[in-house]
């Protein structure tokens, strides 16, 4: 490895950890030392949160079936975004969609359509 | 420990356990086949003790990713998880501090709440968690950006100079991030995972990753008024 690309590796990875730190530090990552839960805790007793009735009784929630954990609600916008994207690009490029990706569009459509109506 | 975990209860048998700690509530809850009824309100007490922390810092979690219903499916599957298997995983560390150990336990609930947040973003079901003594422990390895600011002004650029498809990367990289292996590989079912949800290749996925780091340090630098390469100073 050459040193400039290796100095270009090491800037790249010493912004991803302050990215990481400016996640954990506004709760994208779940706490999971001993000194984070101490830093979230402080945040908590400054801005306490009471539990929503659907936790509030403990033996509920132990007999009620599992859930699902309807996180990443935002992805289903997403993978329309893709669509799009490659459509316009495409288009762009001036040329046709080829087939199999017209019929994963197609498939990608339809389970979106039957997610949202599950 | 109180009297009450050692006596099989019955099931009109107040079980009290207000003065157990933790880690024997815990134990208590791999006692599922021999006493029930003590496994289970060691659960109702673990729970009584940390659901008001675990929801909050869900909730945190889960903004813009399904907001507080999620927050409220992370929380209890998190503990149903503990109840059920997670519990004999568990490995009580040496603290006699209450704090410390009561940190110990959220530790560990954070980590089972992280994986289990992990997996559902990627359609997954959850493997068996352990959480060892230098992963939870390693305080002396922890840093912070000193100025909450800078984070917080970071986090809005997310937002704004970021493509939803590259928020979506950095932020579940991100979750696999570790400090003391900064240029650890992704591992290949979360690049397959991510590759199928944006039909992208897993090179793909590392080009976008990159593009996104760098957009985000400039208009992070072009913030703090200098180049690029003064970012890293705002630290």
């Amino acid at each position: 490895m050459n040193g400039s690309k290796e100095k270009a590796q090491t800037s790249q990875g010493d912004f991803e950890r302050v990215v990481f730190e400016a996640m954990q530090q506004g709760g994208w990552i779940l706490p999971q030392t001993v000194e984070e839960v101490r830093r979230a805790e402080e945040e908590l007793a400054a801005n306490p949160v009471q539990l929503p009735p659907g936790l509030a009784d403990p033996y509920a929630m132990l007999d009620q079936p599992h859930r699902r954990i309807r996180l990443g609600g935002q992805l289903e916008v997403g993978r329309d975004s893709i669509l799009e994207e490659n459509l316009a690009q495409a288009a762009r490029e001036g040329e046709g969609i080829p087939p199999e990706v017209k019929e994963q569009m197609r498939k990608d459509r339809e389970a979106a359509e039957n997610e949202k109506d599950g | 420990m109180s009297e009450t975990k050692s006596t099989p209860a019955s099931s009109s048998e107040k079980i009290d356990l207000t003065e157990d700690s933790d880690y024997d509530l815990l134990e208590m809850m791999t006692w599922k086949e021999s006493d029930p009824d003590v496994a289970r309100e060691a659960c109702a007490e673990l729970y009584r003790r940390h659901a008001k922390y675990l929801f909050p810092v869900c909730r945190n979690y889960a903004r813009g990713l399904g907001g507080d219903e999620a927050a409220e499916d992370l929380t209890s599957e998190t503990f149903k998880h503990v109840y059920e298997k997670g519990a004999s995983t568990f490995k009580p560390g040496s603290a006699s501090d209450p704090d410390r150990m009561r940190r110990h336990v959220r530790a560990w609930l954070g980590r089972i709440a992280h994986n289990l947040a992990c997996n559902a973003y990627r359609g997954r079901t959850l493997q068996e968690i352990r959480l060892e003594q230098d992963q939870w422990d390693n305080v002396a390895e922890q840093e912070r950006l000193e100025d909450s600011e800078s984070s917080l002004r970071l986090l809005r650029l997310m937002e704004q100079v970021l493509t939803e498809r590259e928020r979506h990367i950095l932020r579940v990289t991100a979750q696999y991030y570790d400090r003391r292996k900064p240029n650890r590989n992704l591992p290949d079912e979360v690049l397959e995972d991510l590759g199928r949800q944006w039909g992208i290749t897993h090179e793909n996925i590392r080009q976008i990753k990159i593009r996104a780091l760098k957009k985000l340090e400039e208009a992070f630098a072009m913030e703090m008024g200098g180049p690029a390469t003064q970012a890293q100073g705002a630290r």
